[in-house]
């Protein structure tokens, strides 16, 4: 019987553990703003401007009654021109909690989650002037008649998340220090019905994002972006 | 499975320490209720509810099952205990579990069940008890849910793969489909391939419900059980592809409306059709290994020659 209430008594401080090793310090809210006011509507060259073109959802729908995208506590969808006439789509998810089956979705999920097929065109690193850079993924969706090359990244907490498992490993750890960490997704984007100009178009990316980082300030720019070197 | 009978322990069998035994058991058992109900309950919200590793309530069935089942052959090694090995492993088990736990990392969680059982299967029946229960315990490997980022690798290619399969099989048969992705066509309709049509359900399920069969069974031929084994992810992948072929033929016959119809009767078929074909691949290897064991035996050796 001792040894039966031994154990008894193991299982119940297994359970009491678990609640004590839940972590509950917000560390990286965005400090009562929303995104949609943090990121400004002029942004160096580029102007906010009416969407024109439908922007392909942020969130991954898996049934016609799936609820996945109240996994995001904001969503921003906006369109930005330049006096030149070049147009990108700036999209923009905000989880204020990332947890293991929690977690923003990758671009490449969403946009074959609604009928385009992808093709992954690697890392890039992004010149955001000065010392700084943003490793970026790109990639080529296509659909029937719509053709989007992607530049995006995903910061959860310091860590610009790259690879699903250090992502997984970088939750774990912070969650077993105690400390809930945010996501967000930023996107950038264009359609176009053609293949050709690929590289003018992630050139134009990357001269949109040089302008949203030299636009923000130090806090809001940890906020969006994850430059070279935090990643652990 | 070996029976092992250490003789010298008479309280085993005794009534008294039937008794005992059974108190212990119950409060362990109230413990581990407390502990890994919670957890389940947050699996069946997380995955089940959305169609992910809906195979998890068959498994841990299974195992309960089986455990039951176990109950008499347990008896006959009551008397063994290692106690510190026991404790070894119920303190891994139950640490993985808080850190599981608290850190929502289902996987960990769910997986912490395996060596906590283990550890307590040790401390009251000994190595000879794990030798009874290890099939049951490691069983529970298939109840752990496949992690989001995991399940969507593996998800596409296999809607692909359906959908490469229906296209290719349909327009043999002279059927008006194209596929874009895993956007099927059929004369003015368009059927997108979704999760749950990529019958991984199926695959996860009959993957579980067939190992069990396996081991439950008992069959004597190695070959019949690996071929069995080796066949279910081809069945479940087949019939799901005959799924979606009678869904895209009944909505081009008969319509949309049709079409919904069959959806929702179809994945019940589906389930069911998977499992007879796997009973059914059972009972012709059956046939096939008996004819083959009497036309290997020496008399009608004989007779074949001759």
């Amino acid at each position: 019987m001792i040894k039966a209430a031994a154990v008894f008594l193991a299982l119940a401080c297994a359970s009491a553990a678990a609640s004590l090793l839940m972590p509950k310090d917000h560390t990286s809210d965005i400090a009562g703003r929303t995104v949609s006011e943090l990121v400004p509507s002029v942004i160096g060259d580029w102007h906010l401007v009416p969407s024109t073109m439908m922007s392909v959802d942020v969130s991954v729908k898996r049934d016609a009654d799936d609820q996945s995208s109240l996994l995001y506590d904001e969503v921003v969808s906006r369109t930005y021109r330049k006096e030149s006439g070049e147009t990108i789509m700036l999209s923009i998810a905000w989880g204020k909690v990332q947890r293991q089956e929690q977690k923003i979705h990758r671009p490449e999920l969403c946009y074959q989650a609604q009928g385009f097929s992808v093709r992954s065109l690697g890392i890039s690193r992004l010149d955001l002037g000065g010392e700084h850079e943003q490793m970026a993924t790109r990639l080529v969706a296509t659909a029937k008649g719509r053709f989007e090359p992607v530049s995006y990244w995903i910061r959860i907490g310091n860590l610009n998340a790259i690879s699903a498992w250090h992502s997984r490993m970088y939750i774990l750890r912070e969650g077993l220090s105690g400390r809930l960490v945010d996501g967000i997704l930023i996107r950038v984007s264009n359609a176009s019905t053609s293949e050709v100009g690929l590289e003018g178009a992630f050139a134009v990316h990357e001269d949109f994002v040089r302008s949203l980082f030299a636009s923000l300030g130090d806090a809001d720019r940890a906020r969006l972006f994850v430059p070279e070197g935090t990643e652990r | 499975m070996n029976i092992k009978l250490i003789g010298g322990a008479a309280s085993a069998s005794s009534p008294s320490g039937d008794g005992r035994l059974l108190g212990e058991l119950a409060i362990v058992g109230v413990g581990l209720l407390i502990v890994y109900v919670p957890t389940f309950i947050d699996v069946a919200r997380t995955f089940w509810a959305h169609e992910r590793g809906t195979s998890g309530p068959i498994i841990i069935a299974a195992v309960l099952w089986m455990l039951w089942q176990a109950r008499d052959h347990l008896r006959t090694v009551a008397h063994s205990s290692d106690v510190y090995g026991g404790c070894a492993l119920l303190a891994a088990g139950l640490t993985l579990f808080s850190i599981g736990r608290s850190q929502q990392f289902y996987q960990i969680e769910v997986g912490s069940l395996i060596p906590t059982l283990a550890g307590i299967v040790l401390m009251w029946f000994g190595r000879d008890g794990l030798k009874v229960l290890w099939f049951p315990i490691l069983f529970l490997l298939l109840a752990i849910p496949l992690p989001g980022s995991l399940l969507d690798s593996i998800l596409l290619p296999l809607k692909e793969a359906v959908s490469s399969s229906v296209a290719t099989s349909m327009q043999a048969l002279g059927f008006p489909v194209a596929r874009s992705g895993v956007v099927l066509t059929i004369g003015q309709y368009q059927l997108l391939i979704a999760d749950a049509c990529s019958g991984l359900n199926s695959m996860m399920a009959l993957t579980g419900v067939g190992l069990f069969y396996v081991y439950v069974a008992k069959r004597a031929n190695v070959y019949h059980n690996m071929i069995l084994l080796v066949s279910e992810i081809p069945i479940a992948f087949l019939v799901n592809v005959f799924r979606v072929v009678v869904l895209l033929l009944g909505t081009y016959w008969f319509g949309e409306d049709v079409g919904a119809v069959l959806h929702g009767v179809m994945q019940y078929v589906q389930m069911a059709l998977t499992f007879a074909c796997f009973f059914l691949l059972d009972w012709i290897l059956g046939r096939v290994f008996r004819a083959g064991a009497r036309a290997r035996s020496p008399s009608l050796g004989n007779v074949r020659r001759g």
